[in-house]
């Protein structure tokens, strides 16, 4: 296991009823990064997220955190690592305070600055009982708790999921404000694209339970493209060129996305002896949505003649 | 491990005092006779020897223990509530533990507080008019903490993720097997042990369930194999019930069964009956004549209700322990028989062997008698002076002609007395020879003049109290079986001649084979005549033999056709053959089902022996324990294949690879000279 990572998969696969949910995953997260950790619903994350903290037994294969194998943690391990679920979820029946006061008794290294701070800036009051507060006011709450021990790792399961525009922001921030310190991991799954854009630095994505994309942001952003593609004629089927991830053909032109490295995919496509070939630019979500959609051919609205 | 402990108490402390409250309002009502209560149970002295009231304390501890182990952990059982709980630095176990010792004080208070107020209120002089010892508390004890036993089957229940309508509820139903068999315990000590072995193996498993809910392969081995244990207990009570159910619907169609028997009328004659369920078919002395009477519809009328009236002597040393001995009434003490409107209650107090009384309107102690009189309370009674009934007591009761009040007879050593607990009087009324041992006492009932019997050994002694008669009968010779004595005075001769019956033991008033012999009352043997054994058909339950042979285990099956070859014999070549096709087709089962989930050899082993020990039980446990995610089917050749494993060992390798097309994307940060590490 490499020291500068702090997670480590080793063909990591899990089956639930037969069916394969994780499969063969080899991931890396370096230290000090903020990890995006993508894939449509059903892909995989939640399951994968939930091995590497031990808290579901792998098929197959292994994980690590700080080089230990994740079904062997001990509880000084897991003082370093912060885990905020997928519902935010916390002590209902007790108010803001005694939550945090049932929290900090496990961590020697809480921080009281930063779980008030986080409350501040959500602005939950203390004797307000959990269960009596909204989504957002929740969802702040449970990161205070997962914040205020200061962990070295933070593994976040869609921390955005029902949150409005401003408490995600509030999310977002916090995030950065972790990041500051070189040795702060964090790992995050989410379907917030600009989310990811805002913060990412290195991503991953799942499709259909199988790792597909391990790279840096900028790589993905590079590396996925969008060709106009005309043609004299009716245009062909350009979707089973390799790399294609889809096309859409209307009259004359192909529209085609696709993963491009080391421009195999353009020559390819110059090889169908196209009129034209123009590059498309391609926002970041689109891409994600292209790489993640379904692939193939897929039919355009016409044009008007 | 203390956050959590304090944590659950502030969480549940509201549930625990709202079932104080109602358990104290339960005793409350109990002890002082409010309604709703049977009638039966408010009539006797409200102490802790009460059944009713010992059930009550069972019911409400597992109550207490099942809601308590549920609330505690199902509402964290939810997917991301469990992460929240047990993704912090704090073991598995600690966790566990500081849950289960809130619970415990949880369930002190809920469960334990009620009951001992209760004891004292019970133990404290003058709220009840009956003796109060510390061996009273023991059953209470032991269902207290019975009822954990609950708590922890209820806490396995919430955190396993199985069918409710399947094995899930199975801890609950190894629970109710071990309340089961602690009401068939003899003994307190034995009750305590079994009780302590119930709950740890119950806790041991709840542990197991609390560090893996889901993944039954990373508990301790300790908690895997009391997991084992419980859901084959659980199992167990599946088939026992089903097997009652079938035997219920094999006997609905089963036609009444007719038996005959012997029974001795009040004139000393010996009828030989034929009888089929309730009815009574026919009925004929030893010579062949009828009974002379019937009803109107042509049946046999009054027979029953002219029976001998007889001082019944069931000699078995082995009566006197009884399942549930240490709970009963009469392992404390006795009712002494008085009138209805007596003002006064007089037990006879196993503790000291003297017979004491209690003012039912002060309900204080008033005093005690022995074999040397009446001693006031307060005053200690010489040591000596207590009865002997070396666990033989009867206590009759007696309107006697000419004697005032009633009248009890008690043994002590060599001698018998008579006491009159209205007088507080004491009376010997007999004293044995130095080479008699008294075994049995008893009074002739339907006798007027207070006569009683009193079996030696050697000798039979009727004792008239009326005249001062004492007539000694050569005891029948019992050997080494217990043997069943009967003596009556007949009705019909002049002067009342003495009967006296033994014979196999059986059930009253039917008897079984055994000797009738006739004296006149000056002790001179009239006649004697013995009976042999009627043969009725085999009273077996049908297809009793089946069943049995299909759902106990079948090392006990093949244990007891060895060692009892009265009862599942192999000679019997259909139970043979039945036992062997049960037997091949649990090994069938069992071998499916490691198959299935990919168990290695020495698991198979152990679960083998599981099945051979448990039977259907064990089968049961295995299905609901196995691993059904191990294998699954390869989607290249279709054969079971074990997920474990990268590869189908059916057919190619890796058949399970990732298909890899062009669109992947990996690059690592430093791969790339132109991306800056993260700021």
């Amino acid at each position: 296991m490499n020291a500068d990572h702090v997670i480590e998969t080793q063909d990591l696969t899990r089956y639930y009823n037969g069916k394969c949910v994780v499969d063969s995953l080899n991931l890396q997260v370096p230290r000090g990064c903020v990890f995006g950790f993508l894939g449509r619903n059903g892909s995989g994350k939640t399951t994968t997220i939930r091995m590497l903290l031990g808290l579901v037994q792998p098929t197959r294969g292994s994980s690590a955190l700080f080089g230990t194998d994740s079904t062997q943690l001990t509880p000084a391990l897991r003082a370093r690592v912060g885990y905020l679920t997928e519902e935010h979820r916390v002590n209902m029946w007790m108010t803001v305070q005694e939550n945090g006061h049932f929290q900090s008794q496990f961590y020697p290294q809480w921080n009281v600055k930063v779980f008030q701070s986080i409350l501040d800036h959500f602005r939950l009051k203390p004797d307000a009982k959990a269960k009596d507060l909204s989504r957002g006011e929740r969802a702040g709450l449970a990161l205070a708790l997962t914040l205020a021990p200061e962990p070295e790792l933070m593994i976040m399961d869609d921390p955005a999921l029902g949150l409005d525009p401003v408490a995600r922001r509030a999310l977002v921030e916090s995030m950065l404000y972790i990041t500051r310190r070189q040795d702060r991991t964090i790992l995050f799954s989410t379907h917030i694209l600009s989310d990811v854009e805002r913060v990412a630095d290195h991503i991953a994505i799942l499709d259909q339970s199988v790792l597909r994309v391990r790279c840096p942001l900028e790589v993905f952003r590079e590396r996925v493209r969008r060709y106009l593609v005309r043609f004299p004629g009716t245009p062909p089927d350009l979707s089973t060129v390799p790399g294609v991830l889809q096309s859409s053909r209307s009259n004359q032109d192909v529209r085609v996305t696709c993963v491009e490295k080391d421009q195999s995919v353009i020559q390819a496509l110059r090889s169908y002896h196209p009129t034209s070939i123009e590059e498309v630019q391609l926002g970041l979500e689109e891409a994600f949505i292209s790489y993640l959609g379904d692939r193939g051919d897929r039919p355009a609205f016409l044009s008007d003649n | 491990m203390k956050p959590i402990f304090w944590k659950e108490l502030q969480q549940w402390w509201k549930l625990a005092l709202g079932g104080f409250l109602a358990v104290a309002a339960l005793h409350y009502s109990f002890l002082k006779g409010i309604a709703f209560w049977p009638a039966n149970i408010l009539y006797q002295s409200r102490d802790l020897t009460i059944l009713g009231y010992q059930i009550l304390n069972a019911v409400v501890a597992a109550i207490a223990g099942l809601v308590l182990g549920f609330a505690q952990v199902y509402p964290e059982t939810h997917r991301d509530q469990w992460a929240f709980l047990v993704f912090r630095p704090l073991s598995r176990t600690h966790l566990f533990l500081g849950k289960t010792l809130a619970g415990l004080v949880l369930y002190t208070v809920w469960a334990f507080l009620p009951w001992a107020l209760a004891v004292g209120w019970i133990a404290w002089p003058g709220h009840v008019p009956a003796p109060f010892e510390i061996a009273m508390v023991y059953p209470g004890l032991i269902d207290l903490a019975a009822g954990l036993a609950f708590y922890f089957a209820s806490m396995i229940m919430a955190l396993r993720p199985a069918r409710w309508l399947g094995s899930r509820t199975w801890p609950i139903l190894a629970s109710l097997l071990g309340a089961l068999i602690l009401s068939q315990a003899t003994t307190a000590i034995g009750a305590a042990i079994a009780c302590l072995i119930g709950v740890t193996v119950l806790g041991l498993t709840a542990w197991g369930c609390f560090h893996q809910p889901e993944d039954i392969g990373r508990r301790p081995a300790v908690a895997r194999l009391a997991f084992v244990l419980t859901l084959s207990a659980g199992g167990m009570v599946i088939v026992t019930f089903g097997v009652i159910c079938l035997q219920i619907l094999s006997q609905v169609s089963r036609p009444e069964s007719e038996w005959t028997s012997y029974t001795l009328r009040n004139d000393g004659t010996l009828y030989k009956v034929r009888q089929s369920g309730s009815q009574l078919i026919e009925a004929h002395d030893l010579d062949g004549r009828p009974f002379p009477f019937t009803s109107k519809d042509g049946r046999i009328g009054e027979f029953y209700s002219d029976m001998m009236p007889s001082a019944h002597i069931y000699f078995d040393p082995s009566s006197a322990r009884q399942p549930g001995g240490f709970r009963r009434r009469d392992h404390f003490y006795v009712e002494v028989p008085r009138p209805n409107e007596f003002g006064e209650r007089w037990i006879y107090r196993m503790s000291d062997h003297r017979v004491h009384g209690y003012d039912l309107t002060s309900k204080r102690h008033i005093g005690s008698i022995g074999p040397k009189g009446f001693t006031a309370s307060g005053t200690e009674p010489a040591a000596a002076d207590h009865f002997d009934t070396k666990g033989n007591l009867v206590l009759e009761e007696s309107g006697m002609r000419g004697y005032p009040g009633w009248m009890s007879v008690l043994p002590s050593s060599n001698q018998v007395f008579s006491v009159f607990v209205e007088s507080r009087e004491v009376r010997r009324v007999l004293t044995l020879d130095p080479d008699a041992s008294l075994l049995k006492t008893s009074l002739l009932t339907g006798d007027q003049t207070g006569s009683f019997v009193v079996h030696t050994g050697k000798r039979i002694h009727i004792r008239s109290l009326g005249n001062g008669d004492d007539l000694v009968l050569p005891a029948p010779s019992t050997g080494n079986k217990p043997d069943s004595i009967q003596v009556g005075i007949s009705k019909d001769d002049v002067n009342g001649s003495v009967i006296v019956w033994s014979g196999t033991p059986t059930s009253p008033p039917d008897l079984s084979a055994g000797t009738l012999r006739h004296y006149d009352r000056l002790g001179n043997l009239i006649s004697s005549r013995h009976v042999a054994k009627i043969e009725n058909p085999s009273q077996s339950e049908p297809f009793g033999r089946q069943i049995a042979v299909c759902s106990l285990p079948p090392i006990i099956v093949f244990a007891a056709s060895v060692f009892e070859g009265s009862y599942l014999a192999f000679e019997n070549p259909a139970i043979t053959t039945l036992f062997c096709l049960t037997l091949a087709l649990l090994l069938v089962a069992t071998h499916r089902l490691l198959h299935q989930s990919g168990a290695c050899s020495r698991e198979r082993l152990g679960w083998f022996l599981t099945v051979l020990f448990g039977g259907v039980a064990g089968v049961l446990a295995l299905l609901a324990l196995r691993d059904d995610t191990a294998t699954a089917p390869c989607p290249h050749c279709g054969k079971l294949r074990l997920l474990k494993s990268p590869a189908c060992s059916h057919c190619a390798p890796s058949a399970n690879a990732s298909q890899r097309n062009a669109t992947e994307i990996f690059a690592d940060l430093q791969s790339l000279p132109d991306l800056k590490a993260c700021p």
